[in-house]
């Protein structure tokens, strides 16, 4: 028994789209990741971004946020009910439990449940599944799921039986048999098939009018829908019913499960669908069932939603550009980004030109489109309308080469401050003007922008700003000035959502989450490829980077150092190394006091052997939480086999976000001021040299081993040999490993059987 | 982890000490096979089954098969002799001592004839972590084994990304899973990438088919990708099928395995039938 039925099916099928728009989430391990730049949604809270502070729109944000974004754009903007009512929209959707709402543990039938337990007589409640199988018919697989029997069924069915209860007792004959019957209504909702027999006619004629209504119901559930729309009629044409108000309406519901409970959409039975519509507009053109209105007009939409998609989306085009709109804007934008989203899937040529029929939808879906149509289409628009949504759009896709980026620049000089897109603007114009040559100004104001801390640019906005300006550096230390970047968000994102987490429910979170600045995939690329040794070297002497990332350059720089074999420049490291990492000042000073040059050689990778978070090279992002001189349970110990084009991939891969890749699409945009030729080719060799060495497990075993046999007397060499064969354990292997572990092993236990570290190593490993 | 071997350094009086370990493995081994008649020790599992089992009733199941995961699939356009699909049913939620299902909601469809598996997704709550109980594993195993009386598929896959901690119970429910089914029916795993290459808990598990996904691996992608490059996976019961994605690089690929094949979107033909041309294109390990 419903009132509002579809509700849930709506929200079901909603949440389920949702679940299917998302990547599955199938594997992992999943680790803490900064996230610099969020491209699904703009900055959290979302308080800011309703409030109009838009900062640098992104492609990659879903359709609610740029509708929002059109809005401003447009000079419209939202009144406090309509903010309130995107920020409620949002938060379902971004809800990182959704996943586990358990329509059958709702409190419709809990509230269901409570009530019919007053009636002990009646036995035990049984079970409830409110889902119901769509199976194979026709040769054809079918299968899915719906929710059969939504929360108003329960909660009208609770409120029944407590007025029947209020008028008969709940001892009365008349109320058990009711309940009874109603367990039989709602046995089909999981595919049960049982229809209530008619009351005895000795009955009160009130529960006689409930049994019709409760016969009908069970049909409707048990999927015999078209008995169920003459019941229902039958119960509209009877005067004396008191469901008589109500039956229209679930006749509609009947027309609509028969036109649209089907496995296929091409199976849509658009006439049965059409005389729901009828039955709907007759409704709401009866003032005498006014209080089915809103629900009738609610269902109606939903039949429309099928029956009329492309007209459906404009008008809720419409409907959402009305201002003062709070009471229906949430499920206005619920209805139209869902449309949207299906008919991506669906849509073709006729298809898409239906669907950009009204300007927003227009500027939505052009804004998304990655394509070289999308920026054709959004320059045809500006040049037609100069609207501040199209400029907006044609400058986030425009590059250089393209001719009329030069008019471009010339509109987004004119846009001023306090405009809603100034920072998109602002952020393109200062990237075309750097691409096209004029630095010096896009320095300048990139600089003023920065330095200002200017409000429209929220922090997503600002590290991309960041990032633009450490494309622009001419010098190096210009360089480190910006390349570190405080992350947005620390987050697992398991869902793919962008979802931050509560740093409070972890200690490894709560070692990321310090406010810190670190290293996004842009800067790490240049540090660890470009750079030769000797300019890292000179990095690692200045502070002009926060303590804990130049800490992390030195490990860097001595570990690429030292297995490099650059004394001198292991020398020269080791006084800063020592402050910045105190834990490495023993064996720093070994190295520096040890004369012999291999004796020195091997004193330094015996001291990378026990410090297994050192890499040649900087991690971007959260990089390796655990304690450097730890191994890491995951694996991520000393370095896998290097190579040169990848150096220093990260956990989560050598790519840039979305938002970076329009500051790197052409080969010319990989270039720095500051780095000379002589530079770039020192860098290259010394790239190949670290690739030659191999994943760091098989360099240890082969030094160690070649250490071994010139000094077999050098006390460290056991304790090498087992950290050598650990190495092979804990750390990155190839097809090699395997016989490099094995002849440390062999080499340890034949020379040194009594030493304790044979005793501790036990096996070697494939 | 894989597979240690142990050294044993050559003794004073050699003969002696091997002709003890001889005796005591033939000691061990007879116990060992002794208990395997009983079936009470896990040791028979691996006596019995440290070869790659691939019963015959999954055979005859295409090469290919596509992964239609909870977004309206409508696949009547594949070749149901080459590919077939294996469709997410159903999720289960393991949260506290509850075992929240969530069916498929979102329509599939299929050509007659289609080979068919079923799919059952379980996942742990992360803010209510499962207690793993009895009662829990019966639930869970009740609902996978529901899934496998749908009429009209061939076989059943479990998808669970089981951490160390979870192993046992996935263990417990797979068990009880295959007691419950019915014995023609094949049961199918999808496994991480790293459980066939560092580890060997997958050995013994009443299972016909495990696929590695090499997809979505999170913190373990390039050590996979790189250790695949040079080497098949340890676990012998990972080398028969192989999951992969359209949306990310082929790992390398050795002919004979079944793919498995996942796709963010809905699938197309024009989808599907590039990303096997790019399969067949792809160079193959011998």
């Amino acid at each position: 028994m419903a009132t509002i039925p579809l509700k849930w099916m709506l929200a079901i099928g909603m949440v389920a789209g949702l679940l299917g728009s998302r990547p599955v989430c199938s594997c992992g391990p999943f680790f803490e990741q900064a996230i610099f730049t969020y491209t699904l949604h703009p900055d959290v809270p979302l308080t800011s971004y309703a409030q109009g502070q838009l900062g640098i729109l992104q492609p990659t944000y879903a359709q609610s946020y740029l509708y929002v974004a059109y809005r401003y754009l447009i000079g419209m903007g939202f009144d406090q009910e309509e903010k309130e009512a995107l920020l409620a929209l949002w938060d379902e959707r971004l809800n990182p439990q959704a996943d586990l709402w358990n329509p059958n543990a709702s409190a419709a039938v809990k509230t269901w449940s409570d009530v019919r337990a007053q009636i002990t007589a009646a036995g035990p409640p049984p079970p409830i599944n409110v889902f119901k199988a769509l199976e194979a018919r026709n040769g054809v697989f079918y299968y899915h799921e719906y929710v059969n029997c939504p929360a108003d069924a329960f909660q009208t069915a609770a409120n029944t039986l407590t007025e029947r209860i209020r008028q008969f007792g709940a001892d009365s004959g008349d109320v058990q048999e009711w309940v009874r019957a109603q367990d039989q209504v709602f046995s089909n909702c999981s595919g049960a098939r049982a229809i209530p027999a008619p009351a005895a006619p000795q009955s009160p004629e009130i529960l006689q009018k409930d049994r019709a209504y409760q016969i009908a119901a069970a049909h409707f559930y048990a999927g015999d829908l078209a008995v169920a729309e003459r019941l229902f009629r039958d119960i509209a044409d009877d005067p004396a019913s008191h469901w008589r108000p109500l039956a229209p309406y679930l006749v509609a519901r009947a027309l609509l499960r028969q036109g649209s409970l089907v496995p296929r959409d091409d199976d849509v039975d658009t006439a049965k669908l059409t005389a729901a519509k009828q039955t709907l507009n007759a409704i709401l053109d009866d003032r005498n069932l006014q209080i089915i209105h809103p629900t009738t007009r609610r269902l109606l939409a939903v039949v429309r939603a099928r029956l009329e998609p492309a007209e459906r989306v404009h008008e809720l085009a419409q409907s959402l550009l009305t201002p003062n709109n709070g009471p229906t804007l949430k499920q206005d934008l619920w209805d139209y980004t869902l449309l949207l989203d299906r008919g991506a899937d669906e849509r073709n040529g006729a298809d898409a030109d239906a669907a950009r029929r009204d300007e927003m939808t227009d500027w939505i879906l052009t804004f998304q489109d990655t394509s070289p149509g999308g920026l054709e289409h959004a320059l045809q628009r500006w040049t037609a309308t100069s609207a501040l949504p199209w400029l907006v759009a044609s400058l986030a896709k425009v590059g250089v080469g393209h001719p009329r980026h030069h008019d471009l620049l010339a509109a987004a000089e004119k846009v001023p401050q306090e405009a809603p897109g100034y920072a998109s603007v602002t952020f393109h114009r200062l990237r075309l003007l750097a691409a096209s040559g004029r630095r010096d100004e896009a320095r300048q104001q990139s600089d003023s922008l920065l330095s200002q801390g200017v409000p429209t640019f929220p922090p997503s906005g600002r590290n991309l700003l960041l990032a633009l300006r450490t494309k622009l550096a001419r010098t190096l230390y210009e360089f480190m000035t910006y390349a570190p970047r405080l992350p947005v968000a620390i987050t697992y994102n398991i869902d793919g959502r962008e979802i931050p987490e509560n740093i409070e429910t972890s200690e490894r979170l709560q070692l990321i989450a310090r406010d810190r600045p670190l290293f996004d995939v842009d800067a790490a690329r240049v540090i660890n490829r470009r750079l030769p040794l000797d300019t890292l070297r000179e990095l690692v002497h200045r502070t002009v980077l926060p303590t804990h990332l130049r800490r992390e350059l030195a490990m860097a720089i001595l570990t690429r150092s030292l297995i490099l074999k650059e004394d001198d420049t292991t020398r020269d490291l080791v006084p800063v190394v020592k402050t910045l990492i105190p834990e490495l000042g023993p064996s720093l000073d070994e190295y520096r006091a040890t004369i012999n040059r291999e004796a020195r050689v091997f004193t330094g990778i015996f001291m990378i052997l026990r410090f297994p978070g050192l890499k040649p090279y900087v991690q971007e992002n959260v990089g390796r939480l655990t304690p450097f001189d730890q191994i890491d349970n995951y694996r991520d110990n000393w370095w896998c086999a290097l190579e040169p084009a990848t150096l220093g991939t990260s956990r989560e891969g050598d790519q840039l976000s979305a938002p970076l890749e329009i500051l790197y699409r052409s080969a010319q945009d990989h270039a720095f001021e500051f780095l000379s030729a002589a530079q770039a080719h020192a860098a290259q060799q010394e790239l190949q040299r670290l690739a030659s060495l191999g994943p760091a497990p098989n360099y240890f075993s082969q030094q160690v081993m070649a250490w071994a046999q010139r000094a077999s007397s050098d006390p460290r060499v056991p304790e090498a040999l087992h950290l050598a064969v650990r190495a092979t354990r804990f750390g990155c292997t190839d097809t090699d490993t395997g016989t490099f572990s094995k002849a440390a092993f062999d080499l340890l236990h034949q020379r040194y059987p009594k030493s304790p570290w044979a005793q501790k190593t036990k096996y070697w490993y494939k | 982890m894989l597979v240690a071997r142990p050294y044993h350094m050559a003794q004073r009086n050699a003969r002696q000490h091997h002709l003890r370990l001889l005796a005591a493995c033939m000691v061990v081994l007879g116990v060992a096979a002794a208990l395997g008649a009983l079936g009470q020790s896990p040791l028979s599992a691996w006596w019995t089954q440290s070869v790659p089992v691939v019963r015959a009733p999954l055979a005859t199941f295409p090469p290919v098969v596509l992964w239609a995961w909870e977004r309206p699939e409508a696949l009547d356009f594949i070749d149901v002799q080459g590919i077939g699909v294996a469709f997410l049913a159903r999720t289960l939620y393991l949260s506290g001592s509850e075992v929240i299902v969530r069916p498929r909601l979102q329509p599939f469809s299929a050509p007659p004839d289609t080979k068919l598996m079923a799919v059952v997704r379980m996942a742990s709550n992360r803010w209510r972590p499962p207690d793993l109980s009895a009662s829990q594993r019966e639930m869970a195993t009740a609902a996978i084994a529901e899934v496998g009386t749908l009429s009209g598929i061939q076989a059943l896959q479990v998808d669970f990304d089981a951490t160390v901690s979870q192993r046992a119970f996935y263990r417990d429910v797979l068990q009880q899973l295959r007691r419950q089914l019915p014995a023609s029916m094949p049961l199918s795993i999808t496994a991480l990438a790293s459980w066939c290459i560092f580890d060997d808990w997958l050995a013994g598990l009443p299972v016909d088919e495990v696929v590695p996904m090499v997809f979505r691996m999170g913190a373990d992608q390039h050590r996979v990708r790189r250790y695949l490059a040079a080497d098949d996976f340890r676990a012998a019961a990972c080398r028969h099928s192989l999951g992969i994605a359209t949306d990310e690089p082929l790992p390398t690929l050795r002919p004979g395995r079944r793919l498995y094949m996942f796709h963010p979107h809905a699938w197309r033909l024009e989808t599907m039938t590039s990303f096997l041309e790019e399969v067949r294109r792809w160079p193959q390990s011998p």
